[in-house]
């Protein structure tokens, strides 16, 4: 490397301070000025000005809004509907994680298999991942119309003989079915990154530490605790770590199957912060809801980036 | 005893192919559903008990998009966007990658920490100042202050994965040019780039698809019915009082139609592309 440049300034430089060795010297930071410009004016600045805004009352509506402390944050905390809207994004976030390790473990333990055709198993991967590739407002729509009372989801439950047609359920809107069927929607829709996480991890284990266990007479659990567990438990922890920031900032979803309805039953503190901003415009409120979800965030962030250390 | 052993590895075969047959239906299902609806006239959805395929097979669905100038122009809007987006992001992450991988930056380490931590930014907690902003900077209703909004969701990890296919290609090649007298940034773009394109495809893939399924910022920052972007156009249709369940699946099909051409010919960059960088920087 050093006599690569070595070569170039003899050819070419002729003195230390000319316009060619400046430029040289600080392409590596030209290079990089774009994305962290971009960066921070889109991304840190209005972080700023969020909290900036989270401090005043009547931000935006009057000319000039008092600045109130924390008088936002406490009015968020003292409302009923903020633990319900907390204790859903908990519940939403950890069922949702929970099931797409669940979900994309099993699948990738099947896809890996040593009997499985190398082109199955390419084809099997692919049709599995075909959640992922559709657009939220699509997912949201096709399942609203799947999940509607006389829709076929309950159409095949009652074919079944599992529900009467007479009493249909109303999956999305019955406030103790709501949540766990926007839950589900999610497993449905975020598997697939799981699942390739895992795929692409199990498929890294080193065979040779299966034929050792096989020669130890472990049998197929024994060797799933001992070997396979520990060997991808980095991936597992990061896959959980990403999908748990993913899930607890969560909008479109929500917003499209639910609204946040019924009854409040699946609001969660994105939707309620859009909500807070484009219904009652309380651009205040809404901003400490705003720094709150981004706290939280920062939390699960730190976990990541400890995780991504080891 | 290998008789036996025989058949213990055929039901094993026999129960994974089986296992995966049923979860790929499970997977599979609301897209056939859509796709099943897409072509029925309104009045046969809710049949009992449910017809899998469509009683009387139309395109009557289609065919009211497509005649509708007003969709078609939402179209326009969607690839406009996604595009341009996927040039940007694709454009900054080539040169930010190629710095970070292959020259000496000071308080790289740093810079790259910052950049997978926006990452992580929840775009709700932001839509307040990017709505006032925007009104501010007369950018609301314009493309491109969307457009830029998208490119600061989309940058980041569109940098990391270039920085990490960029470190996969040898240095050996870039320094045989440099050493025929070829400039850094010439031996950059005649040389390393042409050699990243594999890594390009899969960061354009995932750049096209992050803006194409966007509904948040497109649904705040624009009004203008004539900048109406499709995640929102199809949410619009949600709202409205009596359901054509039809034509929303036929528009939700159009809409996924880019998504199932990059499935068939991309897949591979696709794969790629989502996993890199989660695993290890």
């Amino acid at each position: 490397m050093s006599n690569v440049k070595a070569t170039v300034s003899t050819v070419k430089t002729p003195g230390k301070w000319s316009t060619y060795r400046m430029f040289g010297r600080s392409l590596p930071y030209l290079l990089v000025l774009p994305t962290l410009l971009t960066l921070g004016i889109l991304v840190v600045y209005p972080i700023g000005y969020v909290i900036y805004i989270s401090f005043h009352e009547n931000y935006w509506i009057v000319r000039e809004p008092e600045m109130v402390q924390l008088d936002n944050y406490r009015w968020l905390i003292e409302q009923k509907i903020f633990t319900t809207i907390l204790k859903n994004t908990f519940i939403f976030t950890g069922a949702s994680v929970f099931f797409h390790l669940i979900v994309g473990l099993a699948l990738a333990m099947l896809l890996s298999s040593e009997v499985i055709h190398p082109r199955a198993r390419n084809v099997f991967r692919g049709l599995l991942i075909v959640p992922w590739l559709f657009t939220t407002v699509v997912v949201a729509t096709v399942w609203r119309l799947m999940l509607y009372p006389g829709g076929v989801v309950n159409g095949l439950l009652s074919q079944l003989g599992l529900m009467d047609m007479a009493q249909p359920l109303n999956w999305l809107g019955e406030p103790g079915l709501a949540l766990p069927a926007v839950i589900l929607i999610n497993v449905w829709a975020g598997y697939p990154f799981s699942l390739l996480m895992m795929l692409a991890a199990l498929l890294s284990v080193p065979q040779s530490l299966y034929e050792a266990a096989d020669v130890d007479g472990a049998n197929g659990i024994q060797k799933f605790i001992k070997i396979t567990i520990p060997m991808i438990k980095p991936v597992i922890a990061s896959v959980a770590l990403l999908d748990a920031i993913w899930s607890f900032r969560l909008f479109d979803l929500v917003f499209l199957t639910t609204g946040g309805g019924p009854l409040n039953a699946t609001h969660v503190l994105a939707t309620y912060t859009y909500r807070l901003s484009f219904e009652s415009f309380e651009f205040g409120r809404a901003s400490a809801l705003s720094v709150m979800l981004l706290l939280f965030t920062m939390v699960l962030t730190i976990f990541y980036f400890r995780n991504q250390e080891v | 005893m290998a008789y036996l052993n025989i058949t213990a590895r055929q039901r094993k075969k026999a129960f994974i192919y089986t296992a995966l047959s049923l979860a790929s239906a499970f997977a599979l299902f609301p897209v056939f559903w859509m796709f099943s609806i897409s072509f029925r006239r309104n009045m046969e959805i809710f049949r009992l008990p449910p017809d899998l395929l469509p009683p009387t097979w139309t395109t009557e669905a289609y065919e009211a998009i497509l005649t509708n100038p007003d969709y078609l122009i939402v179209f326009r809007n969607s690839y406009f966007v996604a595009f341009s987006v996927t040039f940007i992001s694709l454009l900054f992450a080539i040169l930010g990658g190629y710095s970070f991988s292959r020259l000496r930056v000071r308080g790289s380490r740093m810079m790259q920490l910052f950049i997978i931590g926006t990452q992580m930014v929840p775009p709700v907690s932001l839509i307040i100042p990017y709505f006032i902003l925007a009104a501010r900077m007369e950018l609301y209703d314009t493309f491109f202050g969307l457009i830029m909004t998208y490119v600061a969701f989309v940058m980041p990890f569109a940098t990391l994965m270039m920085i990490s296919y960029f470190n996969t290609i040898p240095a050996d090649m870039e320094e045989a040019a440099m050493v025929d007298g070829c400039s850094r940034l010439g031996a950059m773009v005649r040389v390393t780039v042409p050699m990243a394109l594999p890594g390009m495809v899969a960061t354009a893939v995932y750049s096209f698809l992050l803006a194409w399924k966007e509904y948040l910022f497109a649904v705040t920052l624009i009004q203008d019915p004539d900048k109406r972007l499709l995640p929102v156009s199809i949410a619009m249709l949600l709202g409205e009082h009596v359901y054509q369940w039809n034509v929303m699946m036929a528009l939700s099909v159009l809409a996924s139609l880019p998504l199932l051409v990059i499935f068939i010919f991309l897949q591979k960059y696709l794969v790629a592309g989502m996993t890199v960088g989660a695993v290890k920087q």
